[in-house]
């Protein structure tokens, strides 16, 4: 069904309303766990018997996750709002609607596409997902259309660069990709096999609750480079800390005397397992873009 | 009440960190710590439940504070989208922590009231208050109390990050699940946990050494006869004739090697047959030898007896008025040539013949040579082929290493019998010592008892102590030897 304007304004509006009274849904469990847990920590200075606690302590874990779960549903909320818009985006493009976007609201939108990738919260147990933090796509995974992704073209000097692109479409009977260079500026669509595409996460890992699924330290990857949309070779060099907090990467430069450049923050989404190829000198550190 | 116990998570975090280390898994306290925002300051000591205070809301969810003094029919604001979601996800977060770990300690309590009831008591009447003024909670923990550096309550946000960062380094270096947020296990308020956790901290033994040193051992172990007897089997084997003579032109190389070659050629092409597959293919090959065996005869019998052969037949051939007139010379050796042919094919199938065949191709030069017919030196040299000449190299390198292989061997059958001597003495000095210290022992003890030692006992001790002496010293010069030999 075509996502009218109207309709997805509409779509979005019921949304916001719902958001709105979860989040004071939100308040009211808040502040019943906050309750419960501080009788828990009452009853643990007076030394209650162990039984009373436990009482306590089960009281708390359902307080817990009742609010887990009124939370998980707010930020769907928020996630289908995203995919409305991002849908009706996509559907404007189609229509030959182009937004001309300055650089700088470029990057801007960069940065900020990555902070508002949904944050992945593991329950007790569960499994990170394909694509979520350092965690690779599964192998017959297909982008879908509007995603970002890594694209490995082939710039004006023969040389191959792996840029920011995003998925127009899939074809199928070639099994290649229709993208385009998110740097508006690049006009050009490129069709790629399959294998010069990387999937860019679509969830971001939480440090503290599943830092597992970060890439470990001094570990090879490919990140965007800061204000380019060009991902190079680069080293892990700090894992974010909390779930707002960025990689801190070395870029790897050959000017530089120990061959990399000082630590740059990048996002979880823009940092992505390293895949070499023919000419796999990543070392243009600092060239903008891919032009 | 409630203004203290949330507070300053961090802040108490520290404290348990700091001092109960001993208490909980490495590196498990950094998530803790950086639940709730980098600004969060609360203050709870004892158990840390991260908690964002519905107090701070104002502070550290700005967005979502605002969203709340509308009214819940109200529309969130659009543009709000982005932040309130970074923040619902730190409340997420939060909220996942603590079910974390409440549930841990709810596991420990279950755990710890199966133990037993009577620590509970004990751990009870050691809790002493020491706790800040302000805090509600806790005060079981005393140890993590006392010794920890308590931090002000309202310490600037950017220094408790500052020393958070350099506290808890990475949160998870490691990519496999246990890595999984495990919440600090010390960190409940029950003292008669800590032996318990105590005992767990020192449970995981390192067996890293012993695995090592055991597979060292092999080469460090004391020689034995057994190893001996190993250098016996070994030199024997050098003694003897190290190849067999070159064998003679023949089906030794026409057979034997073809077999050889072809088992080869067949196992190369399946690497990973197995010998129940084997069998048959050798028997192809033996099969595939044979049919082959009739091309060969020609071979093996050899010039000079087909020329003889070809030679008969062709008197005989010219006792035939008609044949002769019908054939040019070229002709009639052609004919007879196959004639022999299939005469070899007929007669020389079987490996005996075959081995008939030779002889009469020596016979036969033998004959020519003696009835002068023929001199050794029309024949060129049948032995010096380049096959003939790599076996020959190949024997030469061989036997080489092979004096090199016994000289070492002869060397080490040598050091290891001189081995096996001093290990003997030092195992007979071995034993002196031991007498002599039962034998010191056993003195003491009469000192003790201030009981003189027997006369018997002071020979014994001399004979002991001669022993040893004398032992040593074989000892030693054996080793002298060693070194010399070396």
């Amino acid at each position: 069904m075509p996502l009218t304007a109207e309709n997805a304004a509409l779509q979005i509006q019921d949304r916001l309303k719902d958001l709105q009274r979860l989040i004071h849904q939100i308040d009211e469990e808040r502040r019943r766990s906050e309750a419960n847990v501080n009788s828990i920590l009452r009853a643990q200075q007076s030394n209650f018997p162990p039984q009373k606690l436990k009482t306590l302590f089960k009281t708390g874990l359902q307080d817990a996750s009742h609010e887990e779960a009124t939370i998980r549903g707010a930020l769907e909320k928020i996630q289908e709002i995203r995919n409305i818009r991002n849908e009706r985006r996509v559907a404007a493009r189609n229509a030959g609607n182009k937004e001309a976007i300055r650089r700088g609201a470029l990057m801007k939108m960069v940065q900020i596409s990555a902070q508002t990738l949904p944050l992945f919260v593991s329950k007790p147990g569960e499994k990170v997902p394909p694509l979520c933090g350092a965690t690779p796509a599964e192998s017959n995974y297909i982008a879908k259309v509007g995603d970002n992704v890594a694209a490995l073209v082939k710039g004006v000097e023969d040389d191959e660069n792996w840029i920011l692109a995003e998925v127009v479409q899939f074809l199928h009977r070639q099994n290649k990709y229709d993208v385009i260079d998110i740097d508006e500026e690049q006009k050009d669509r490129h069709v790629l096999s399959k294998r010069k595409i990387i999937p860019l996460p679509l969830m971001r890992a939480n440090p503290e609750t599943d830092g597992h699924a970060l890439f470990p330290k001094d570990t090879v990857v490919m990140a965007l480079y800061p204000q380019t949309t060009c991902f190079y070779k680069a080293i892990i060099h700090r894992l974010p800390q909390t779930a707002t907090e960025d990689y801190l990467v070395l870029f790897e430069d050959s000017s530089c005397t120990n061959g990399y450049a000082d630590p740059l923050p990048v996002a979880q989404r823009y940092v992505i397992a390293y895949k070499p190829t023919k000419k796999s000198g990543g070392g243009g550190s600092g060239s903008v873009s891919s032009a | 009440m409630a203004s203290s116990n949330t507070k300053g998570v961090k802040a108490s975090n520290f404290g348990a960190s700091s001092s109960g280390g001993g208490n909980r898994t490495g590196g498990k306290t950094g998530p803790v710590s950086t639940t709730s925002q980098p600004d969060a300051d609360a203050s709870s000591v004892g158990i840390n439940i991260p908690l964002i205070k519905t107090k701070d809301n104002n502070k550290q969810l700005p967005t979502y504070h605002a969203a709340l003094q509308r009214s819940a029919d109200d529309y969130l604001a659009a543009e709000e989208l982005d932040n309130i979601q970074l923040e619902l996800e730190t409340l997420l977060s939060s909220v996942a922590l603590r079910y974390r770990v409440l549930k841990s300690e709810y596991e420990s309590l279950d755990k710890d009231e199966r133990r037993n009831e009577r620590r509970t008591k004990h751990g009870a009447s050691g809790e002493t208050q020491t706790a800040n003024v302000n805090s509600s909670s806790s005060g079981k923990r005393k140890r993590e109390e006392t010794s920890s550096v308590r931090k002000p309550k309202h310490t600037p946000a950017s220094s408790l990050k500052h020393t958070k960062h350099a506290k808890n380094s990475p949160v998870a270096p490691n990519t496999d699940d246990s890595m999984d947020y495990v919440p600090p296990t010390g960190s409940h308020g029950h003292g008669q946990n800590r032996d318990h956790h105590l005992q767990k901290v020192t449970l995981p033994k390192n067996d890293t050494p012993n695995k090592f040193w055991l597979s060292v051992e092999p080469y460090c172990m004391p020689l034995t006869n057994e190893d001996l007897r190993l250098l016996d089997d070994l030199l024997e084997q050098y003694s003897g004739p190290l190849v067999p003579p070159i064998p003679e032109l023949g089906p030794h190389y026409s057979t034997i090697w073809a077999t050889e070659d072809m088992k080869e050629v067949q196992q190369a092409s399946n690497p990973n047959a197995n010998s129940n597959r084997l069998k048959p293919q050798n028997n192809a090959a033996n099969s595939m030898l044979k049919k082959a065996e009739s091309m060969m005869d020609e071979c093996v019998t050899g010039p000079l007896t087909q020329r003889l052969v070809s030679a008969l037949l062709e008197e005989q051939l010219i006792q035939n008025p008609s044949e002769l007139a019908a054939s040019a010379v070229a002709d009639s050796s052609n004919s007879s040539s196959e004639n022999t042919h299939s005469s070899a094919q007929m007669n020389f199938r079987s490996l005996s013949l075959l081995r008939n065949c030779i002889d009469i191709e020596k016979r036969v030069k033998k004959e020519l040579i003696e009835q002068g017919i023929l001199d050794l030196n029309d024949f060129p040299n049948n032995d010096e082929d380049e096959i003939h000449a790599e076996i020959k190299r190949l024997i030469s390198e061989l036997s080489a290493i092979a004096e090199y292989n016994g000289a070492a061997l002869k060397r080490l059958h040598e050091s290891a019998a001189e081995e096996i001597k001093r290990l003997e003495i030092k195992r007979k000095l071995d034993t002196v010592d031991q007498e002599i210290l039962e034998a010191y022992k056993r003195t003491m003890q009469n000192k003790a008892k201030r009981k003189p030692l027997s006369f018997e006992e002071q020979q014994e001790i001399h004979r002991l102590t001669a022993e040893q002496k004398a032992l040593s010293d074989q000892l030693e010069r054996l080793q002298a030897n060693c070194f010399l030999y070396e």
